[in-house]
């Protein structure tokens, strides 16, 4: 069900990189959290960001949302380089670009009520509107997310709400403002699973009607791969493989991908045995090493008996050529 | 639409603003717990006390004995508790020591709350170098011993309860100010607050909208405790000789009562009625106020 | 062998509008060296449910069954004493989000170490330190780690831990709560690895609650899914997860809402509606609003669990279910 998408590119990440300074007992480190990572979101497309924790997909979220500032590289939103804007300026841009957080019961204040939450986006960006139309405008979004009777849930209070109808109501939210791009972390693992479904068709919806790009960020593949146009593999904070969701996920060409898919849950029972489970722990970032940051865990490494080459050479991900979405590119020395 | 269903979860949700009720609910549960309804009951009768006291008793209360034999008597049907070195109806005096000990700690409680509140704020906001600077002076004054400068004050200034006001008010400002610090740091780091970044909140919108009603809660119980100091503060400063002789404190008649030798005398009437009501008024806002702390922080709760 | 047998078990919350019948009758069975699992999403009673057969309910909630034992127990009646002794030795407990409950400034191996002693005290100390080893070594974690504290071991060395512990005593029947929520993927498989490895090789027998289906599936010999404080199907893992799939309306739509790789984009399905507020339960059956299969009869009648026609010792709560076998007889 895609639809006829704008080749225009709304989000432009170039060579984003964000480390941290960390203290080891008395040494002090560098977490490389994001380490040179290029994307770009076009008109109405739905990209997922997915890996395991810690590998910085998070820390990309929240860099461009400016939650967090990065230490090198761009990100350009409607053409204009939000990483250098401050202040009034920033604010001001932030229309284009609105973010939906993981924790529905975390990021609303309890006390409002739903009008407020949805209108108070309006107040700031939306001055040449009057209370009314600000209402109007505010029971709108509330519709278009499925939360009916509009009036009646406007005026119930968040700690009134259900998990599901307050993602719904960040939501409306967030759209109310008309942004371009919509940054969703997370959106629905912390909802229970039945109530998953209606708050991914409200922004499948919106994807529709409205031709919002969005930001989708995910550990979980099965979901990537039901709502997202493109997925992007990231560990340790860089871009290891990138292409259409149904291509990556379904033949995918980096080992680490294939293991991902390999390990996903499935509500089967013929599913008992052996998988290909890495061993060992998602690794920390501070750990920099030559070479492929992949190769402690990697399988393929082992079995093609430790090529030098994955020692010192860090693969690079080839540039996808001309704006083509339908490109699926892997960093590895030896991809299928 | 169906209300949510019963959580699984068996945390308590604090009342800080979060779950149904607020401060309706807050005052709900001030009630429910035993030490906070007593409080609550005698902080309600000492204001009311206060308020309507004096006209209880139909005594002028500056009127002074015609002969020696009106002074230092013990409680009988025409005082109740006796009268003082100069025929002063006791009493009268008790009840009109109400309502001056009660204002000076709201007074007093008031400045180092909106004081504290602002500097703990803006350090718990902006942290770094303001945060630093702020800190720093809030050390000073943290350090500040309240007696000798009230008595270097008192030389400089002259006695007068305004003066006791104000040194209360600056020696108790600073703790305020860390424990609101403390809290403002905490609720900065809630979601809601990055989530209004995001949607453009300026620093001054979600200071006042976000951080300040997150800070409140525990400022309310604090400025609780805060009278109880104050009222505790103004009476030893006014027992030693630093208050204003012209305006009757429980602090004061119990200075007098002291000068008069009261204790070594026997005079019991004289010194114990101010005595018990200051510590009954004292205790009070305590109970009060730590019940506030149990309802805003569970995790007190759960250690009592 | 029956491990545990639970009858008509209730638990009731009072709140401050009413009472909340959080489990209401419940009959559960474990054997020995079985794995059993309790499927549910939030507020259908599965925790309160643990909480209960491990006695282990807050101040003011109401227990109440016909029957519930562990082994010859009456875990019911049964002294705190006893209780204690029971705890750990023959029954123990993993619970949920478990990785932040180690006591951040013992070191691991220790806090092992002390939980064998508490419940076997009179063990020598060498004895309980090659135990501490032993017990690691079984969870895939190097003994020489025993010394670190737990601030030095990610999430899933921690929950790996967790279950060292809980198998510290050699329990009977171990209780775990979401035993990977808040795992990656990964660490979640190696987990979910470790746990059925363990079951197969010590003979345990488990009582995995879970709100996550996928989990059940991985580990359990059977599974019972529970709505509103009942449990509405219970059968073989490999029944209600092959091909034929579960019985009952909620079940079956619940397991579709695991979306699947080969659905393609858009294809996700939910469930309308959500759970009845259990302190003003609905009349019949309690499912009866969001079925998309509903009868007439489902609205006054409230089903009661019956064989599955054509299975042995699989149940489902459902009139249509029943009608049909009722129509066969």
């Amino acid at each position: 069900m895609s639809v006829e998408q704008g080749t225009a590119v709304i989000a432009e990440i170039r060579d984003l990189r964000v480390h941290f300074p960390v203290r080891r007992g008395r040494r002090r480190l560098t977490a490389h959290a994001v380490d040179g990572i290029d994307l770009q979101i076009h008109e109405g497309e739905i990209v997922a960001l997915v890996g395991e924790s810690g590998c910085g997909k998070t820390t990309v979220a929240r860099t461009i949302m400016r939650l967090q500032d990065a230490s090198s590289g761009s990100v350009a939103i409607g053409g204009i380089d939000i990483t250098r804007a401050r202040g009034r300026g920033l604010r001001r841009l932030r229309r284009d670009f609105q973010m939906i957080f993981q924790d529905p019961f975390e990021c609303l204040a309890p006390n409002s009520t739903a009008i407020d939450v949805v209108t108070e986006g309006l107040r700031i960006h939306r001055g040449d509107l009057d209370a009314a139309a600000r209402r109007a405008a505010g029971l709108a979004a509330l519709e278009m997310c499925g939360l009916t009777p509009a009036t009646t849930i406007a005026e119930r209070r968040i700690f009134q709400l259900s998990g599901g109808q307050r993602q719904r109501v960040a939501i409306a939210a967030a759209l109310a403002i008309e942004p371009r791009l919509l940054v969703a972390d997370e959106p629905v693992s912390m909802l229970d699973v039945s109530l998953r479904a209606g708050v991914i068709r409200v922004l499948l919806d919106l994807r529709e009607r409205l031709g919002i790009a969005m930001l989708f960020i995910t550990h979980d593949l099965a979901l990537a791969s039901v709502f997202a146009d493109r997925v992007a593999v990231l560990y340790l904070g860089r871009v290891v493989e990138q292409g259409p969701a149904a291509e990556v996920i379904g033949s995918p060409r980096h080992p680490y991908t294939a293991a991902l898919v390999g390990v996903m849950p499935k509500a089967d029972a013929g599913h008992r045995g052996p998988r290909p489970i890495l061993s060992g722990e998602p690794p920390n970032a501070t750990a920099t090493m030559p070479g492929c940051r992949f190769r402690p865990r990697c399988p393929l490494y082992r079995q093609l008996g430790e090529p030098e080459i994955c020692q010192t050479d860090e693969p690079a991900l080839p540039i996808i050529a001309n704006n083509d979405r339908a490109d699926h590119v892997v960093a590895c020395h030896f991809s299928t | 639409m169906t209300g949510p269903v019963i959580n699984s979860s068996l945390d308590t949700q604090p009342v800080n603003g979060h779950g149904a009720g607020g401060w309706r609910g807050a005052l709900r549960q001030l009630a429910s717990d035993r030490m906070g309804r007593i409080g609550l009951v005698i902080v309600a009768t000492v204001v009311l006390v206060a308020v309507a006291g004096p006209l209880l008793v139909p005594y002028d209360r500056t009127a002074v004995a015609a002969s020696r034999t009106g002074i230092l008597q013990s409680p009988s049907a025409a005082h109740w508790l006796g009268t003082d070195e100069l025929g002063r109806d006791i009493l009268r005096q008790l009840l009109a020591g109400t309502s001056v000990s009660l204002e000076i700690g709201l007074i007093a409680t008031l400045i180092t709350v909106l004081i504290g509140t602002a500097v703990g704020v803006l350090a718990g906001w902006f942290t770094g170098f303001v945060d630093a600077v702020l800190m720093r002076i809030t050390d000073f004054f943290l350090v500040l011993p309240s007696l000798p400068l009230m008595i270097a004050l008192g030389a400089i200034i002259g006695q007068s309860l305004t003066m006791i006001v104000f040194v209360i008010a600056l020696t108790s400002w600073p703790s305020t100010a860390r424990i609101v610090r403390s809290q403002a740091l905490a609720v900065r780091e809630r979601e809601v607050v990055a989530r209004a970044k995001t949607v453009g909140l300026s620093s001054a919108g979600i200071l006042w909208r976000l951080i300040l009603p997150g800070v409140m809660a525990l400022v309310t119980a604090n400025a609780v405790l805060v009278i109880a100091g104050s009222i505790l503060a103004e009476a030893t400063l006014s027992f030693l000789g630093l208050g204003d002789p012209t305006r009757t404190s429980w602090g004061q008649m119990l200075h007098n009562a002291f000068v008069t030798g009261a204790v070594g005398n026997g005079y019991w009437w004289y010194f114990l009625p101010p005595g018990i009501g200051i510590v009954i008024v004292v205790l009070a806002f305590s109970l009060v106020g730590q019940s506030l702390e149990r309802i805003l922080d569970p995790r007190l709760a759960a250690a009592a | 062998m029956t491990l545990l047998r639970v009858r008509n078990l209730a638990v009731t919350y009072p709140t401050s509008e009413a009472m909340v019948r959080a489990v209401d009758g419940i009959d559960l069975d474990v054997h020995a060296g079985e794995v059993v699992g309790l499927a549910g999403e939030s507020g259908c009673g599965k925790s309160t449910l643990a909480l209960a057969v491990a006695r282990l309910l807050p101040r003011g909630a109401v227990m109440s069954a016909d029957e519930m034992s562990l082994g010859g127990t009456d875990l019911r009646t049964v002294a705190d004493e006893e209780l204690r002794s029971l705890r750990w030795r023959r029954l123990s407990l993993v619970f949920q989000g478990a990785m932040s409950s180690f006591n951040p400034v013992m070191r691991i191996g220790d806090q092992i170490a002390e939980a064998i002693r508490t419940h076997e005290p009179d063990s020598y100390r060498r004895d309980v330190a090659d135990r501490v080893g032993e017990l690691l070594n079984q969870v895939g974690i190097a003994p020489a780690r025993s010394e670190d504290f737990p601030h030095q071991m990610s999430g899933g060395m921690k929950q790996r831990a967790m279950i060292a512990m809980a198998l510290a005593c050699r329990p009977e029947l171990v209780i775990a709560d979401e035993p990977t929520t808040a795992l990656d993927v990964m660490t979640q498989a190696q987990i979910l690895d470790l746990i059925r490895r363990l079951a197969d090789e010590l003979g345990l027998a488990m009582l995995i609650i879970s709100h996550d289906l996928t989990v059940l599936a991985e580990l359990c010999d059977r599974v019972a899914v529970m709505y509103a404080g009942r449990i509405v199907e219970i059968g073989e893992a490999d029944e209600i997860f092959g091909a034929a799939g579960p019985a009952h309306p909620y079940a079956r739509r619940l397991l579709d809402c695991y979306p699947r790789l080969e659905a393609g984009q858009g294809s996700i399905s939910g469930i309308a509606g959500s759970p009845p507020d259990l302190a003003r339960p609905p009349s019949g059956c309690r499912f009866h609003d969001r079925c998309d299969q509903v009868i007439p009869r489902c609205n006054a009648d409230d089903p009661t669990l019956h064989l599955v026609p054509g299975s042995a010792g699989h149940l489902a709560a459902c009139h249509l279910v029943c009608a049909a076998q009722a129509v066969g007889r």
